[in-house]
């Protein structure tokens, strides 16, 4: 019987080296605010999504919507990713995810909604305008205009094309449009325009993915 | 020998906390916010004079409270909303349903404020349920405008 016991423990001790017991850090999950949440799996000890999936629980007024969230391999970021369709967002509602390989539970994790609101990427224009200045508008990729429109904000970083310093301006989403003054850029030169949106509603914790890069180009004399 | 296998159990043990995540604190500003558009977009599709007159809420008061009594009067809202209007049929009452956002950003904002509903008496006097909508937006505009 003793020798059974210290088979366990060996046995335990060989699991924790091999196999694959995720923490809940290894599972990060993000929604729009808008329809979708996406979520993703990444430990260099997963081998396969294949049987990975998340039982997501969502507590609405006095009932449950449930979703099956199946993880597949994104070829790009090498991560298991999933994502689920929800019928709108409201900022305090929690989503109980149970992650689960096959029918082992692999771990618990409770999101609040605007904890986790991660806003879609911004899609950039670049257009010189009769000053000789660049006018950039952005479409936050949004239908609804409202309090969550209002409470977005952009960070635009633009720099020289293979240049290594950039010039970062954060404005209110509200604005629409901003200006860069061609007279502080040098001239007959190319340059590169990113942005990301962020939510007043974590406090701007979590930045959208980057945008498209956009490119424009100086006058030979500004 | 005996020492060995119990720090190895318990570096078993460790390993295996269960993993949760706290709540942070609830954003009233938020849900306000999003219950007045919620509200504003509703009302469009009740205009005064139709025949939406025939659906009658009870006239809870509305007007001059203060934070508490707002809290309760939300309550009681909701409870109006929910057994009067939610579950009636076409689009119309759509916005009114218990799993759209009107209803349950007000759900959200009771949750959190309210342990129990003080339910009013069914024998009060009724308003249609535009001039209802109308008192719930101004309140719930100054409910808001207080937390800006």
């Amino acid at each position: 019987m003793f020798s059974t016991f210290k088979c366990q423990i060996f046995l335990t001790l060989i699991c924790i080296a091999l196999c694959y017991e995720p923490t809940k850090e290894d599972l990060k999950c993000f929604n729009d605010y808008e329809t979708e949440m996406k979520c993703s799996l990444s430990s260099k000890r997963l081998q396969s999504c294949s049987g990975h999936k998340l039982n997501i629980t969502h507590p609405v007024s006095n009932t449950f919507e449930k979703y099956t969230c199946i993880f597949e391999r994104n070829h790009h970021s090498d991560n298991c990713e999933c994502n689920v369709t929800v019928e709108g967002f409201v900022a305090t509602e929690i989503f109980n995810t149970t992650l689960l390989e096959g029918s082992n539970v692999l771990l618990y994790k409770t999101f609040m909604t605007s904890d986790f609101i991660k806003p879609k990427s911004p899609v950039l224009s670049v257009q010189k305008i009769e000053n000789g200045n660049f006018n950039v508008t952005w479409d936050d990729q949004y239908e609804k205009n409202g309090i969550f429109f209002e409470a977005l904000r952009i960070n635009l970083t633009y720099g020289i094309k293979g240049g290594h310093k950039n010039i970062s301006k954060t404005v209110p989403n509200t604005v629409r449009s901003y200006e860069i003054v061609a007279k502080n850029l040098l001239p007959n030169t190319n340059y590169i325009l990113t942005a990301t949106m962020s939510t007043d509603y974590n406090d701007h914790s979590i930045p959208s993915d980057q945008s498209a890069t956009v490119e424009f180009t100086t006058c030979k004399s500004i | 020998m005996m020492k060995t296998i119990l720090l190895l159990a318990v570096a078993v043990c460790v390993s295996s906390t269960p993993v949760t995540t706290s709540v942070k604190p609830l954003p009233d500003k938020t849900l306000l916010g999003e219950l007045v558009e919620e509200l504003i977009a509703a009302m469009k599709d009740f205009p005064k004079e139709t025949e939406e007159k025939l659906i009658f809420l009870k006239d809870l008061q509305m007007n001059g409270l203060d934070h508490k009594e707002r809290e309760v009067l939300f309550c009681q809202v909701e409870q109006e909303l929910k057994t009067k209007v939610s579950g009636l049929f076409g689009a119309r009452f759509d916005h009114f349903r218990t799993d759209k956002k009107l209803m349950r950003n007000l759900n959200m904002y009771n949750k959190h404020h309210v342990k129990t509903c003080k339910l009013t008496d069914e024998k009060q006097d009724k308003i249609p349920l535009h001039d209802f909508l109308k008192n719930l937006l101004a309140s719930v505009r100054i409910a808001y405008s207080q937390l800006k």
